[in-house]
């Protein structure tokens, strides 16, 4: 690559460890992350092909209740949770702005040291001692058993400070740092999300950090906050806990609608519908994300009153969603849908999260959730929200940034390839599970009935099928950094300042000049002319990859 | 920076007034604890240590001089406070009442072991779910 970028103007290791570009930053996040979801999912299909029978298959009782633990606190912790905002919030989020920075910078990189040293503390946790609670730690169990758990939590603490830290310094970018013109109406939805996103990691995570120390106080001190033989009451941690890992799901959930709103938009060449709407459901969901808390606790002894209470909020939060997914659908009726793998991808989550979403009101539901409280019904709405939300829309942003980020292509039939095998196979691994939940398999067993059997195969085998996708997409986009062609400096036309201001890959003070903002995100009904911009005017470079283009738009 | 050159110097009066009156409240603090106030014991210990609290926040903070944008990121995080507060105690508060296999509400069963204890002081010996509430 002949122009100078933020990843060839210093090649060096010192550069890049102690470096306050935020691209750079996001890329490191991008490798932590990714170590975290290839542990964790391994992890997760040891527990799969243990289920392969009834009794023991390749790992003892033990053994198994481990895996899925350190599954469980990978797969939220070390990766869901950071994965949208760390990595692309740190990536495109100041571009998009543009501003040449976050606010922090130093902050930021702390931010990433802080992330790194919790998950080692809580790997620590595999080396002195087993965790096999679950991810909820739930009292008195945790409390009693294992010194593992110590680790764990303080691990959990420790990253909880990297998520405080992050979400500050995005909220001050973005109420600080927008570029002129660019109002809050002309912000890309992107934008909006991680803003929502931000308050409540700010407003939520310290919660968990106070739960996580009155655990360790109550654990060496014997002090009785939750030991109701010391004064304490066991339900006041799942009070204490949900506050906080409810509205974690929004932190999980909300970046993932944000790329969702950019997808459709770009690949749909149209303004994404009911834009003010959909900006300001984020944000309603965020602050309706944390008044229902309890409705994870229906079966825990809370009292009936607040179980009502919390089950009537509950069923409000499907109006903000509601709000997003049909105005996704409406922004593509009539459009240039462009089929393109991140497209692909928008598509499959409009399937599996609103799946999620549904069987999530189901729960809801105080005497449905009697009967399915702590079934597989449960693991399978879960995982269709976080797998079938935050991934499927992870990856959607990774392959429609990954040229941004590497300046290199992926394969497209590769990746049309792949996403099929992740749509499958995922499907085929958590729809049984619904199944299994309402025929009454409790989640967590180790061991189960004959008749379960059949569901458990298929599910196991749906998740070989979902981890070859998954390793096909790791082998294609490593392939491309190697021999991948050079990306043109807007492959798929989007108008948003990363593609229309910036080069491919970004320089590393991302702008030349300070972009002024003249129009909205998605204004695709404007002359190309108007988007002005040193990409739009083609300064990629080298050999530029082929692209196919629907009738009648062009690429820059 | 305007910000600086705009910086509020609470005068020392002010400070020892409300120095003064975190002491007064103090001691309201622990005579209230030694009164039997019913329903308003926690709602009153409550509302003393949050005017303590504001006390503190707004002047020694300085939170009532500066930009009002502060003031407003604070009580948010105040009210987020609150509402789990609320929340939490509308579980402990009527936990067990609808779901009781016994007729009456907690208060009601309350006010039963009562007038037995009343008719029959010894009774205290025999064993009530609630005898220390």
């Amino acid at each position: 690559m002949s122009q100078v970028n933020y990843l060839n103007h210093d090649k060096s290791l010192k550069s890049w460890l102690f470096t306050l570009d935020h691209k750079r930053i996001g890329i490191m996040y991008l490798v932590a992350v990714s170590l975290s979801f290839l542990a964790g999912g391994i992890l997760a299909l040891l527990v799969r092909t243990e289920l392969l029978g009834p009794g023991e298959t390749i790992m003892s009782a033990d053994a198994y209740n481990q895996s899925f633990t350190l599954h469980a606190v990978l797969m939220i912790f070390a990766f869901i949770i950071p994965a949208i905002p760390a990595v692309m919030g740190n990536f495109v989020l100041p571009i998009q702005l543009g501003a040449k920075d976050v606010a922090f910078p130093r902050l930021n990189l702390a931010s990433f040291y802080i992330y790194l040293a919790g998950a080692a503390i809580a790997l620590t946790a595999l080396v002195v001692g087993r965790v096999d609670g679950g991810w909820t730690f739930y009292t008195p169990y945790s409390t009693s058993v294992g010194d593992g758990i110590l680790f764990i939590t303080a691990g959990v603490f420790v990253m909880g400070f990297s998520s405080i830290l992050t979400g500050l310094n995005f909220i001050v970018t973005i109420h600080k740092m927008r570029a002129p013109g660019l109002t809050w109406n002309r912000l890309p939805l992107f934008i909006w999300s991680i803003y929502a996103t931000s308050i409540v990691q700010v407003l939520a995570t310290p919660v968990i950090g106070i739960t996580m120390v009155l655990l360790f106080l109550e654990r060496l001190l014997g002090i009785g906050i939750f030991d109701p033989a010391l004064g304490g009451d066991p339900v006041l941690f799942q009070h204490f806990f949900w506050f906080y890992s409810h509205p974690a799901v929004y932190i999980m959930i909300l970046p993932a609608f944000g790329i969702i709103s950019d997808l459709m938009g770009t690949f749909s060449r149209q303004q994404v519908s009911g834009y003010k709407f959909v900006a300001l459901s984020s944000v309603a969901i965020a602050f309706l994300g944390f008044l229902v808390w309890g409705h994870h606790m229906f079966v825990s002894g809370q009292s009936a009153v607040s179980s009502i209470i919390f089950s009537l909020i509950t069923y409000l939060i499907g109006i903000p969603t509601g709000v997003k997914v049909i105005n996704w659908v409406q922004t593509m009726y009539k459009g240039s849908v462009w089929l393109q793998t991140p497209m692909l991808y928008a598509l499959m989550f409009l399937f599996t999260f609103s799946i999620g979403g549904f069987t999530g009101v189901m729960l809801g539901v105080l005497a449905v959730d009697v009967h399915l409280h702590d079934t597989y019904f449960v693991v399978a709405h879960f995982h269709y929200v976080m797998m079938g939300g935050n991934v499927i829309a992870a990856l959607g942003g990774l392959h429609y940034w990954w040229p941004k980020m590497t300046g290199k292509m992926f394969n497209e039939t590769l990746g049309r390839i792949a996403a099929v095998l992740v749509f499958i196979g995922f499907n085929v691994t958590f729809f049984p599970q619904f199944i299994l939940g309402t025929r009454g398999m409790p989640r967590r067993y180790y061991d189960y009935l004959p008749e379960f059997t059949d569901l458990h195969v298929l599910s196991s085998l749906g998740s070989y099928i979902l981890g070859v996708g998954l390793f096909l997409i790791l082998g294609y986009l490593l392939h491309s950094l190697f021999r991948g062609k050079n990306a043109p400096a807007n492959p798929w036309g989007a108008l948003t300042l990363e593609w229309t201001h910036t080069t491919t890959p970004p320089d590393p003070h991302n702008f030349h000049e300070t972009p002024i903002v003249t129009r909205g995100a998605y204004d695709y009904h404007l002359a190309p002319e108007l988007f002005g911009g040193d990409g739009a005017s083609g300064d990629g470079h080298g050999e530029e990859a082929e692209v196919s283009v629907p009738s009648g738009q062009a690429t820059s | 920076m305007s910000q600086h050159a705009e910086h509020h110097i609470t005068p020392i009066k002010t400070l020892v007034q409300v120095i003064v009156a975190l002491f007064a409240l103090t001691v309201l603090t622990v005579v209230t604890s030694r009164m039997d106030l019913g329903a308003l014991d926690v709602p009153l210990a409550l509302a003393i240590a949050l005017t303590k609290g504001a006390l503190v926040v707004s002047v020694f903070m300085a939170l009532k001089y500066d930009n009002k944008v502060n003031a407003v990121v604070f009580g948010v995080g105040a009210l987020f406070v609150v509402v789990f507060l609320v929340f939490t105690l509308f579980d402990t508060a009527f936990r067990g009442d609808l779901s009781s296999t016994t007729k009456g509400t907690i208060m009601e069963q309350e006010a039963a072991e009562e007038a037995i204890l009343e008719r029959e002081p010894d009774a205290s010996a025999l064993q009530f779910n609630r005898s220390n509430e």
